[in-house]
């Protein structure tokens, strides 16, 4: 299993993996994208073990991936593929939300990935989250989409 | 699944990066699990190969999760 202390370069958050896995040609081609060339890199990329309890959120759409082949699916690519560093949400990083959330309007979540991301010293954080608007200097929010992960290829070329 | 916990047991035994502190007298308490590997994991291909779901679009998966955010919240 890849290192979780390890710094990183790029912080995955959620909907990266979301749009990867669930999301429609379009929607996914750029997230496959980069996930083929981490694949070669182990540990350039991280993501909090938050994501496991989001993308393993019950469905509430009827045609939605099935919950029984999302835990599948997510664990084998983010525990058992073994090229995502997973970063525990430890009690510092919840203590450090809260310093957060005291000067940012931000959800507990969105909180917990970007204190994650920074502790971790990634320049890159990977969101298509409109919350992440500000972020602390020489972090980078790249967003999930054709532009954005061309912009991550490029640096990593 | 495999798993053994030793309490007070001296941090300086540990690997440097498993050590809490720079004290050489400080004592943890480790909990060490065995993981399972599955039999078979499936590759980026297969996963990305999955279907009988509907495929959703970014503007919906960016929905879906700004709703499940602002349930924690609320």
């Amino acid at each position: 299993m890849t290192e979780a202390s390890s710094q990183s370069l790029i912080y995955l958050e959620t909907n990266f993996f979301i749009k990867a896995v669930e999301g429609t040609a379009e929607t996914a081609g750029p997230p496959k994208k980069l996930l083929g060339l981490l694949r070669q890199r182990p540990g350039l990329a991280c993501t909090s073990e938050l994501t496991f309890a989001e993308t393993l959120a019950p469905p509430k759409r009827p045609d939605a991936l099935p919950l029984n082949m999302k835990r599948r699916v997510y664990l084998d690519l983010l525990i058992w593929s073994a090229f995502i560093a997973l970063l525990p949400i430890t009690r510092e990083v919840l203590i450090e939300t809260a310093d957060l959330r005291a000067v940012a309007r931000m959800k507990l979540a969105d909180a917990i990935h970007l204190v994650s991301a920074v502790r971790s010293g990634c320049r890159y954080v990977v969101t298509s989250d409109s919350d992440f608007k500000s972020l602390p200097a020489g972090v980078e929010r790249v967003e999930p989409d054709e532009t954005g992960i061309e912009h991550i290829l490029s640096a990593l070329a | 699944m495999n798993k053994i916990v030793r309490e007070h047991y001296p941090a300086s035994k540990l690997p440097e990066e498993l050590r809490p502190s720079a004290d050489p007298h400080a004592s943890v308490t480790i909990t060490i699990e065995e993981e399972k590997k599955p039999e078979k994991v499936m590759s980026l291909e297969e996963i990305f190969a999955l279907g009988g779901f509907r495929r959703r679009s970014a503007e919906e998966i960016d929905a879906d999760i700004r709703q499940m955010r602002d349930e924690w919240d609320d």
